[in-house]
């Protein structure tokens, strides 16, 4: 009975290790592939072959083939490219943007930070569907309008972070300290706030790749993103849906790379989470 | 609290002022000309010229602006040029039933996400929580139209016990329910995975409260504990942000009417976008913004409700 028990403590106290091993094996395995894709794809994601169109999965072509006769495998395999091209783009954009303003809010205050406040509430209660369908319309759909529409989401979403992260910091004496002594704001913004609010930041944006990638599906599924050549994820879904009958696996095939992905990212950030909160007890 | 609750429905003439200006521009800057969307590239100058005439095209885009705005007072979403129709004919019906699909799933997320958390918070560190804790992690990983997809190829193509596609008949509520089962059960799906976080850790807060020890020690029963003092204030917070993030539910309807063809916003504006409707894409997006901020304002009106330690009247 206690061996039986202390076997599932085992696995218990592993879960949240087991985890961050799952996902740094899973995000280490997309980038490699995404880099490697051409040594990776066993067939060419953009070559017609109309003889082996709608190949059900076999030994030729491990994930069938598609209505022009594509290899879904090599499509995949490219498809990395685009999510991960997206996903860390889209964070970048909203990162940059976000802190900055975020920094500056939680530093100045005043009215400049209550009407951050205010534009940053209004965009937050937003679903991110919605506020990216709009950005793309402004824009104009195309595969950078998706990636900028992306990005916009998040900003709202790092200004929340930062002026919180900023607000703390600001309150230790050490920045009193150095605007004493008459350094700069921007000096003390940049080398003395910035720095310590970092790690909060890298956390979640490991969690946010995985939202970015998560979106960038659903836009491509709504014909809001990609050009139809290109092997995106979400496209490929939409283009299989036609065919769900006598093709399940030209949409459930993408799904389940996006569903790996997605989670290898998720898995990622929680266990970088539980890393490094202190208030959580290991 | 009435003083509060009146300050708070001011602060919606702002946001939806605000949100109708966003949607107003980004619209406008679509590219390409209705009137030759609507005619075709080889009508004569004269006929799209008299079209830009009848639709105020030639206006300022100031002037249509405050148009917008004078119409959405009588709500009035504009003329749909291609149908000849009010926009909020068209849209009025497939509103109803995003409404309705984000309720349903809201609901069913709710009923399967609470049980789940409260079990797993009672059994804490058990297989039980480990595996249900697994399983939600899972389910925030999914994009929830694949959810869709999956669902609807099993209990629809194989099975054939859920109808394939559509709304189902507008005048049978059975009919209807019949066919928003399935979608609704996929936001359900995603949704419980986060109302089981959020039951179970709320849950596990409040298992670890003073007045929960002071209960115990009385020697009230673990049924009495649990299911009057714990569950009451755990449910309290649940419920609030369940609905809080009906907003998301929301969001998720979009690509989930295309996957079931369900006729409802989503599905209305994909195809607008396509078509370059300008008056339906901004009467569908403008009707999406006003569902988000009403679904806001009940949220912080319940949040005064339950957390009665909050004085809002000297906020």
């Amino acid at each position: 009975m206690t061996t039986h028990k202390s076997w599932f403590a085992i696995i218990r106290l592993n879960f949240s290790d087991l985890g961050s091993i799952v996902g740094v094996g899973i995000v280490g395995l997309i980038v490699l592939i995404a880099i490697f894709a051409p040594l990776v794809a066993p067939y060419d994601p953009y070559l017609h072959d109309t003889i082996i169109r709608m190949q059900p999965p076999g030994a030729e072509h491990w994930f069938g083939t598609d209505q022009f006769g594509r290899d879904i495998l090599s499509r995949l395999v490219y498809g990395t490219r685009i999510s991960l091209y997206v996903g860390i783009v889209a964070v970048i954009i909203g990162g940059v943007i976000g802190t900055a303003i975020g920094l500056a809010a939680g530093y100045f205050r005043g009215w400049f930070d209550s009407t951050v406040g205010w534009f940053t509430d209004v965009m937050m209660s937003f679903p991110t569907e919605v506020l990216a369908i709009i950005v793309i319309i402004g824009l104009g759909a195309s595969s950078t309008s998706a990636v900028i529409a992306i990005g916009v989401v998040f900003i709202s979403r790092y200004i929340r972070l930062i002026r919180a992260a900023t607000l703390t910091v600001t309150s230790h004496a050490y920045i009193d300290a150095v605007n004493v002594i008459g350094q700069s704001h921007i000096r003390i913004m940049l080398r003395h706030i910035l720095p310590n609010i970092m790690s909060d930041t890298i956390i979640m944006t490991s969690l946010w790749v995985a939202t970015a990638i998560r979106t960038e599906t659903v836009l491509s599924f709504l014909g809001l993103r990609a050009q139809p050549p290109e092997p995106s994820w979400g496209v490929m879904i939409r283009d299989g849906l036609d065919s769900l009958i006598f093709a399940p696996w030209l949409a459930i095939v993408p799904g389940i790379a996006i569903f790996i992905t997605v989670l290898g990212f998720n898995l990622l950030g929680d266990s970088f989470r539980d890393y490094t909160d202190p208030k959580l007890n290991r | 609290m009435s003083g509060y609750i009146f300050r708070r429905l001011l602060k919606v003439i702002p946001t939806i002022l605000f949100v109708v200006t966003v949607i107003f521009f980004a619209v406008r800057s679509l590219t390409g000309d209705p009137a030759v969307a609507l005619l075709g590239e080889d009508a004569g100058s004269e006929a799209i010229a008299k079209m830009r005439e009848h639709f105020g095209l030639n206006e300022s885009v100031f002037v249509q602006y405050f148009e917008t705005i004078r119409n959405l007072l009588m709500f009035d979403l504009g003329e749909d040029v291609f149908r000849q129709l009010p926009v909020i004919e068209i849209l009025a019906r497939p509103f109803y039933y995003t409404i309705e699909l984000t309720i349903a799933g809201t609901l069913l997320g709710a009923l399967m996400g609470i049980p789940l958390g409260i079990i797993s918070a009672l059994n804490w560190r058990s297989t039980l929580d480990a595996t249900s804790r697994l399983i939600a992690l899972l389910g925030f990983s999914f994009p929830t139209f694949f959810v869709g997809i999956v669902l609807l190829y099993v209990f629809a193509f194989k099975l054939r016990w859920f109808p394939l596609l559509g709304g189902g008949d507008y005048n049978d509520f059975w009919d209807r329910m019949y066919h928003l089962f399935l979608p609704a059960l996929t936001l359900g799906i995603i949704k419980a995975s986060f109302v089981m976080r959020l039951t179970r850790s709320n849950m596990l807060t409040i298992l670890q409260e003073d007045y929960i020890i002071t209960a115990r020690s009385k020697g009230l029963s673990e049924f009495i504990v649990v299911g009057k003092h714990a569950l009451r204030n755990t449910l309290l917070v649940v419920i609030t942000m369940t609905f809080a993030y009906m907003i998301f539910t929301l969001g998720g309807t979009i690509a989930l009417e295309i996957v079931f063809n369900r006729p409802g916003i989503g599905v209305h504006l994909v195809h607008a976008i396509a078509e370059r409707n300008y008056a339906v894409i901004q009467g569908g997006l403008i009707l999406l913004s006003v569902g988000v901020v009403v679904i806001n304002l009940v949220t912080d009106i319940l949040y005064t409700i339950i957390d009665p330690r909050i004085s809002y009247d000297n906020a």
